[in-house]
C-alpha cells in the first residue's frame, strides 16, 4: 500500500474505499462497498448539544413546577427521584428499539439524562448538607460511569467522560492527593490512546473518553499556570536558588506529571521511526530526543507546555483533528496565561519566551535545510 | 496550519464507515479488532514533518511576539521614548522584510512545493500584530486625546491594504475583530452616531450590519473568482456572529413588541432569502444550520412569551423542551439529507 504523496490526501470516501478493497482481498467482506451516509459536522453536533441543554433545562423547571403542585415543598429526596426517574427514562429511551424515530428519541434522551445528572448532582449535594465530599464525588462517578458504558450516543458520552474526569479529580482532592490529577490523567490518556485499537466494539467509546481526557489534561494545567500550585513550601516561604530556582519551584508530583508527558512524547517518536524501520541510534532519533529533552527544559518555567505538546503529539500519531486544533488553543492560552504567573518576573519570563521562540524556528529550519539536502527540490514547508 | 490539518481526515471518515458497515451487518463482528488495526493507518513521514514544522513554525512565533510584549510590560516606565519607538519599528521591519523574502522565495520555488509560504503568512501576521502595537505606543506617548474606539479603527484601516494584497484568511479575521471592537467601544463612549443618542438595540443593529456585509463581501468575492477574498474562517464566523444578534433583536421584538415590528420583519426577510441562496444557490451546509437553530430559538422564545404571558402553566416548561427537541431533530435529519444531496451534487461536478 503506497502512501500517499506529500501534498495530496485521500478523502474519507477514497479511504474507506481503500479500506474495504483490502477487506474484500482478505475475504472478511462480500460484494461491493455499501452505501454509507456521511458523518455529521462538527458545528451540526455542537448546535444538537446545545440545543439538548436548553431542552434539558425547561424539563427541570417542568418537573419542579409539576411537584411543587403535589407537595408544598420540594425536598431533597424528591430532587432525587426526579433525578433518578429522568436518568432510568434516558436510558430506556436511547435503548429503545424505536428506529423510525432514533434521531427524536436521542436527542430527548440526551435532554432528559442531562436533567436527571443535574438533579442528581444537587439532590446529593443537599442530602451531603451541601458539601463535596467523597460519597457525592463517588455517586455521581458511578452514574456517570454507568451513562457511559450504556449510552452510545457521542455528545452524551462526551460529556459523562468530562464528568468522570472532573469527579476522580474531586476525589483526589478529597483524599489529599490533588497534586497527582496532573499526571493520573496524562497516564490514563496515554492508556487509552495507545491501547485504542484493541478496545473492538467499544472503540468509539473509547475515543470519546480519550477527547475527555485531553481536555481535562490540559484544562487542570490551568491553576499551575495561574496561581503556581504545586510550588514547594520552601519556595513559597522565600528561599530561592537563583540558578537552579525555576527547577526547584516544583513539587514531585508535577514532576511526575512532567516526565509522564515527557515519556509519552518519546514512546510515540520512537513508534513512528520504528515505523520508518529507524531507531534511537540514527539522526532522527537523536532529533527525538533532544526535542524531548527540550520540551521538558521549557515546561518546568511554562507549566503546561508538555500537556499541550503531548496531546498535539498524540493527535498527529493518530491523526486526530480535534486534539491537534485542542493543543493549539491550549498553547494559545498557556502563552497567555503566562504572564499572570506570579513566580517569574516579566522580565525573565520574556528572555525565556524569546530563547524559546529562537530555538524551535531555529530547529525548524535545521529540518528543513536537512531535508533539502536528503531531498533536493523536496516538499518542505 | 490549516492545509496540514485538513489532511488529518482519513482516519475518522474511514472509522465512520466501519461502523455504518457493522450495523449494516456487512462487516462480521468477530473481525472487528482486526478491522481497526487496518484501518488505524500510522501517521506518513510526510504528515509527520509537515506537523512538526507547522508546530515549530506557529509556536515559535507565538512566543517571540509575546516575548516583545512582556518585554514592553516589564520595561515600560524604564524605556525611553525613542527606544520604545526603535524596538516596535524595528520589529515590524524585520517582520515586513521576512515576508517579502519568504514570499519572493515561495514565488521561486518549484511548482508544487510550499517553501516560504508559512513562513511568509507567520511573518505577516506578526506585522499586523505590531502595527497595532505602535499605534498603541503613538497615542500613549504623544496623549493625542483620541479615544480608545479610534486605535482599533485605525488598525483595522492600516491592515486592510495587506489583507486584501495577500488574501490571508487569519488577517481578515483580525480585521473583522477590531472591526467589531471598535464599534462596541464607540458606542460605549459616545452611545450616538451623527448627533443622535442611540441605545444599546441600535449597536446590536450595527453589529448585525457590520458582520453580515463582511460576511457577503468574502461570500460573493469568492465566487467571483477574487482568490484574496477567500476566507472560510472569517466568513463563517462573521455570519454566526450576524445572526447571533439578528436572532437577538427578533427575541428582543417578542417580549417588547412596541415599535419593533422591524426587527421581526427583518429577521423573516434575511431567514427566507438566506434559506433560499444558501439551499439553492450556494448549497452550504453550515449557514442553514445557523438559520435553523435560530429559527427554532426564536419559536421557542416566541412560545415562552405566550405561554407565560399571563400565567404560568405547569406543563409550560414540557411543552418548550419537545418543541426545542423535535424542531432540533427535525433539522438535523433535513441537514443530513441535505448533507448527502450536496456531496452528490459536488463529486458529479468534479467527474464533469
Amino acid at each position: 500500500m503506497t502512501e500517499p504523496q506529500a501534498g495530496a490526501g485521500y478523502s474519507g470516501r477514497e479511504s474507506a474505499a481503500r479500506l474495504w478493497q483490502e477487506l474484500l482481498q482478505l475475504g472478511w467482506v462480500k460484494g461491493d462497498e455499501p452505501e454509507v451516509a456521511p458523518a455529521s459536522p462538527w458545528y451540526l453536533v455542537l448546535l444538537q448539544l446545545i440545543a439538548a441543554w436548553m431542552a434539558a433545562s425547561f424539563l427541570l423547571g417542568f418537573m419542579t413546577s409539576l411537584l411543587l403542585l403535589v407537595l408544598d415543598e420540594i425536598d431533597t429526596g424528591a430532587i432525587i427521584g426526579i433525578g433518578g426517574f429522568y436518568s432510568l427514562l434516558g436510558l430506556w429511551l436511547y435503548r429503545s428499539p424505536v428506529s423510525a424515530a432514533r434521531e427524536f428519541a436521542s436527542q430527548l434522551a440526551l435532554a432528559i439524562n442531562l436533567s436527571g445528572l443535574i438533579a442528581l448532582g444537587w439532590g446529593l449535594f443537599e442530602l451531603l448538607d451541601m458539601h463535596l465530599s467523597v460519597p457525592w464525588y463517588g455517586g455521581m462517578a458511578l452514574v456517570l460511569a454507568l451513562h457511559l458504558m450504556l449510552i452510545s450516543h457521542t455528545p452524551h458520552q462526551f460529556i459523562t467522560a468530562l464528568g468522570l474526569c472532573a469527579c476522580g479529580t474531586g476525589l483526589l482532592q478529597e483524599y489529599g492527593a490533588l497534586a497527582l490529577a496532573p499526571a493520573l490523567t496524562v497516564l490514563l490518556l496515554a492508556l487509552v490512546w495507545l491501547t485504542l485499537s484493541h478496545w473492538g466494539l467499544q472503540y468509539r467509546r473509547g475515543r470519546v473518553l480519550g477527547y475527555g481526557l485531553a481536555l481535562w489534561v490540559l484544562f487542570i494545567q490551568l491553576p499551575y499556570l495561574f496561581n503556581g500550585q504545586g510550588v514547594s513550601e520552601q519556595h513559597a516561604q522565600g528561599m530561592d536558588w537563583s540558578l537552579l530556582a525555576p527547577l526547584l519551584h516544583h513539587d514531585w508530583q508535577w514532576y511526575l506529571s512532567l516526565l509522564l508527558s515527557l515519556g509519552v512524547i518519546l514512546l510515540l517518536g520512537l513508534k513512528a521511526l520504528a515505523q520508518q524501520g529507524l531507531g534511537l541510534g540514527s539522526r532522527q532519533g537523536a532529533l527525538v530526543l533532544m526535542a524531548v529533552a527540550g520540551v521538558g527544559l521549557l515546561s518546568v518555567p511554562m507549566a503546561g507546555l508538555a500537556a499541550a505538546v503531548c496531546v498535539f503529539i498524540l493527535g498527529l500519531y493518530f491523526k486526530e483533528r480535534g486534539l491537534i486544533c485542542l493543543a493549539v488553543l491550549s498553547c494559545l492560552l498557556f502563552i497567555g496565561g503566562y504572564y499572570y504567573s506570579l513566580r517569574v518576573d516579566l522580565m525573565e519570563k520574556s528572555l525565556y519566551l524569546a530563547g524559546f521562540g529562537a530555538a524551535l524556528l531555529g530547529a525548524r529550519g535545521l529540518m528543513q535545510w536537512s531535508l533539502a539536502h536528503k531531498t533536493p527540490g523536496g516538499n518542505h514547508d | 496550519m490549516g492545509r496540514f490539518i485538513s489532511h488529518l481526515s482519513p482516519l475518522i471518515c474511514a472509522s465512520v464507515h466501519l461502523w455504518q458497515w457493522l450495523e449494516q451487518g456487512k462487516l462480521p463482528v468477530e473481525h472487528i479488532d482486526r478491522v481497526l488495526a487496518l484501518s488505524i493507518r500510522p501517521q506518513t513521514s510526510a504528515g509527520w514533518r509537515r506537523g512538526i514544522s507547522a508546530l515549530l513554525l506557529w509556536l515559535g512565533m507565538l512566543s517571540i511576539c509575546s516575548a516583545l510584549v512582556f518585554f514592553f510590560a516589564y520595561n515600560w516606565h524604564a524605556m525611553g521614548r525613542f527606544a520604545k519607538f526603535a524596538l516596535v519599528e524595528a520589529a515590524l521591519l524585520v517582520c515586513v522584510a521576512l515576508f517579502v523574502w519568504l514570499s519572493q522565495a515561495a514565488r521561486s520555488a518549484p511548482a508544487g512545493s510550499s517553501i516560504g509560504t508559512q513562513g511568509a503568512k507567520v511573518a505577516l501576521l506578526g506585522a499586523a500584530i505590531l502595527v497595532g502595537a505602535l499605534l498603541a505606543l503613538v497615542g500613549q506617548t504623544y496623549q493625542t486625546g483620541a479615544d480608545p474606539w479610534q486605535l482599533f479603527a485605525l488598525w483595522a484601516l492600516c491592515l486592510l491594504p495587506w489583507a486584501w494584497l495577500v488574501g490571508l484568511d487569519l488577517l481578515w479575521l483580525l480585521i473583522a475583530a477590531l472591526s467589531n471592537l471598535a464599534l462596541l467601544l464607540y458606542y460605549h463612549t459616545f452611545g450616538g452616531l451623527f448627533g443622535l443618542v442611540l441605545n444599546e438595540e441600535q449597536l446590536l443593529w450595527a453589529l448585525t450590519l457590520v458582520n453580515g456585509a463582511m460576511h457577503l463581501l468574502f461570500l460573493i468575492g469568492a465566487r467571483l473568482g477574487q482568490a484574496r477574498c477567500r476566507a472560510p474562517l472569517t466568513e463563517r464566523l462573521t455570519l454566526c456572529a450576524a445572526l447571533v444578534m439578528l436572532s437577538w433583536l427578533c427575541i428582543h421584538a417578542l417580549f417588547e413588541p412596541q415599535g419593533r415590528e422591524l426587527n421581526i420583519l427583518v429577521y423573516a426577510l434575511v431567514i427566507g432569502l438566506g434559506f433560499g441562496w444558501y439551499r439553492f444557490k450556494i448549497k452550504h451546509l453550515y449557514p442553514l444550520a445557523l438559520g435553523g437553530f435560530s429559527l427554532i430559538t426564536v419559536i421557542t422564545a416566541l412560545l415562552m412569551r405566550l405561554l407565560f404571558e399571563d400565567s404560568e402553566p405547569v406543563g409550560g416548561g414540557l411543552v418548550l423542551a419537545m418543541v426545542m427537541i423535535g424542531g432540533s431533530t427535525l433539522l438535523t435529519q433535513w441537514l443530513r439529507r441535505l448533507q448527502l444531496e450536496f456531496s452528490v451534487t459536488l463529486r458529479e461536478t468534479d467527474h464533469d
